[in-house]
């Protein structure tokens, strides 16, 4: 069962926040993803800064999208004149009213080069429904439930979904969570905690 | 659509600017090069004579390791403790400088997610009593029952002297793991209001010590104050702090009357003696001792003759106390990467929209797995499990 996707055209790019980035590290399967889905999957200046401070803490988000670009499956950009307004209404103002820089400035990228957001949190996702109507939002879920990579991972695709879940701690939205449950199955769902307990334990 | 940037105060921005550059140790020269205007353009915005521009924030905001909202978000709070420290006088070794720095990061932290949640610390800080002429520890007895008498704790041993100091008195107070050398650290903000960073590496005794020695401070108001082994010269504030802890916690008739009722028919003062009432108040043996040689109810040296006749060991402790040494709960908390008030207050600003999982992450200087784990960990309903019973006020 494929739950509803809203992907665009090819020709669409589609920008990874921060978050995407690292549910597709802890899938162990980034590179396979992005390669098969054929995309020009760009991260936002900021997101690559923020990675890059995580490195300092011990953590290898930055180093793996080191690879995904030198792999050319992702680019980075930075916002131009075009988006800065919008980053900067998504960043300077009341705390519930804005995100932090990675978020917002993936929100902007998308919207400068009428592209996609992949961005998995209420938050995030409603800031760009008000802000940004216009910009499309895809799940980092949606990565992987896509026919593509459904053909592409094959058998591997419920592992790569269980450690994006178990090893990033990957959110779902709701929308996703039978499709999930479907796909790992009760036992390794209800090891995921990432998940509400209405899926871990139904 | 008005810019957000341009409808702040300049002045605001400006400050918190300078804070930032402070906090990353940079020179203004070094903050204007990077950002390739004149030093005396990078003060003009510092002091909200210039505005600054949006791509200038950024580079700022990149080059001290921050995000624009990080230092924009409205209810982003700027208290900045470190100067009170830098004042002191003295020259700190590194170690109290981080130490300084996690208190000036925990404080910001807890106000703001404080701020936004509505919650409003109660403050009932006891009357000021400046520091006198004549004898520090004289005036430090007398305080300190008087702070006793204030809490309405009478005579009676104190077991849990930090919940004392955070619910009583509406101090924050922080459990982390500092180097050995430090205890604790003090800082009074009219903002923030009075904050205590403590050793979680420390025993719980000798924190209980550290704590009351850091009420002493508040009593006092002192701006700040670091609680260091190394410190050679003690002040005048130090030394009535540390008389302060000591008869806070141990007041002189009840150290009597427990002593004369622990040591009847005994003519010697035996491991067993210490290890109980230096439980019973909830301080180290070793100060338990020594407060027993300055209320001359044991010789002077009884304390080193312990540590030179096979010393007082955690395991007779263990023998003597049994089950009554319970878990030291504090730093079991501070073993975690967030303490676990932070990590609920977290929880709810996460779960309420009003931040996101980004914000929070920088907010709380931890990366975004390390974050889920404590945002799904202090919601065992899970992320979206909201069939818990409502809270009624």
């Amino acid at each position: 069962m494929t739950p509803p996707s809203s992907w665009p055209d090819a020709a669409v790019p589609i920008i990874l926040d921060a978050s995407a980035v690292i549910n597709l590290n802890g899938s162990g399967a980034a590179t396979e993803i992005l390669s098969a889905l054929q995309r020009d999957f760009i991260v936002a200046q900021d997101v690559y800064e923020e990675l890059k401070r995580g490195a300092r803490n011990g953590r290898r988000d930055f180093e793996a999208l080191e690879n995904l670009i030198g792999q050319d499956v992702v680019r980075r950009q930075d916002i131009s004149a075009v988006g800065i307004d919008l980053f900067e209404f998504l960043t300077v103002g009341p705390s519930a009213m804005t995100l932090d820089d990675g978020e917002a400035a993936t929100i902007a990228l998308a919207f400068e080069l009428s592209g996609v957001a992949v961005i998995d949190e209420d938050k995030g996702r409603r800031l760009a429904q008000q802000t940004a109507a216009a910009v499309p939002l895809l799940s980092s879920v949606e990565l992987f439930c896509n026919p593509i990579v459904e053909r592409a991972l094959a058998s591997n695709l419920a592992d790569a979904v269980f450690c994006a879940l178990q090893q990033s701690r990957m959110q779902v939205l709701s929308s996703h969570h039978a499709w999930i449950l479907e796909l790992l199955g009760p036992e390794r769902a209800s090891l995921c905690r990432s998940l509400p307990r209405s899926v871990r334990q139904p | 659509m008005n810019s957000p940037l341009e409808t702040m105060n300049a002045r605001e921005v400006g400050e918190r600017l300078r804070i930032a550059r402070e906090d990353a140790k940079l020179k203004q020269a070094e903050a204007a090069e990077s950002i390739g205007v004149a030093r005396t353009t990078l003060v003009a915005i510092e002091q909200g004579q210039r505005r600054v521009r949006m791509d200038e924030l950024r580079s700022l905001a990149r080059l001290y390791g921050k995000s624009v909202n990080a230092l924009l978000r409205q209810e982003a709070v700027h208290a900045d403790l470190l100067p009170r420290f830098r004042k002191l006088g003295t020259s700190y070794p590194d170690a109290v400088e981080r130490a300084a720095a996690l208190l000036n990061h925990l404080t910001r932290a807890e106000v703001e997610l404080e701020n936004l949640l509505g919650i409003q610390r109660v403050r009932n800080y006891p009357p000021e009593r400046p520091i006198l002429a004549g004898d520090v520890c004289v005036q430090a007895e007398q305080d300190a029952l008087e702070l006793r008498q204030w809490l309405g704790l009478g005579h009676a041993p104190i077991q849990d002297v930090l919940s004392i100091l955070e619910r009583q008195l509406g101090m924050r107070v922080f459990v982390r793991k500092l180097p050995a050398e430090i205890s604790g650290l003090f800082a009074f903000d009219e903002g923030a209001g009075a904050c205590v960073l403590l050793n979680a590496n420390h025993r719980r005794g000798r924190r209980n010590l550290s704590a009351a020695h850091e009420a002493g401070h508040l009593v006092t108001r002192q701006p700040a104050e670091v609680l260091d082994r190394n410190r050679s010269e003690e002040t005048r504030e130090e030394r009535y702090a540390h008389a302060f802890s000591r008869c806070f916690m141990m007041p002189a008739r009840t150290v009597k009357e427990q002593f004369q009722e622990m040591t009847a028919g005994s003519k010697r003062l035996l491991r067993q003696h210490v290890i109980l009432l230096a439980h019973i108040f909830s301080v180290s043996r070793e100060a338990l001792v020594r407060r027993l040689e300055e209320l001359k109810l044991v010789r002077a040296g009884a304390w080193e003759w312990f540590e030179s006749n096979g010393k007082i060991t955690d395991e007779q402790e263990r023998e003597v106390l049994g089950d009554r040494l319970g878990p030291d709960e504090r730093a079991i908390d501070a073993q975690a990467v967030v303490g676990s008030r932070l990590a609920l207050l977290a929880s709810a600003a996460w779960r309420q929209g009003l931040l996101s999982e980004g914000q929070i992450a920088e907010l709380l200087n931890v990366d975004r797995v390390e974050l889920r784990r404590i945002l799904q960990d202090a919601e065992l309903e899970g992320s979206n499990g909201d069939d818990a019973p409502e809270l009624l006020a």
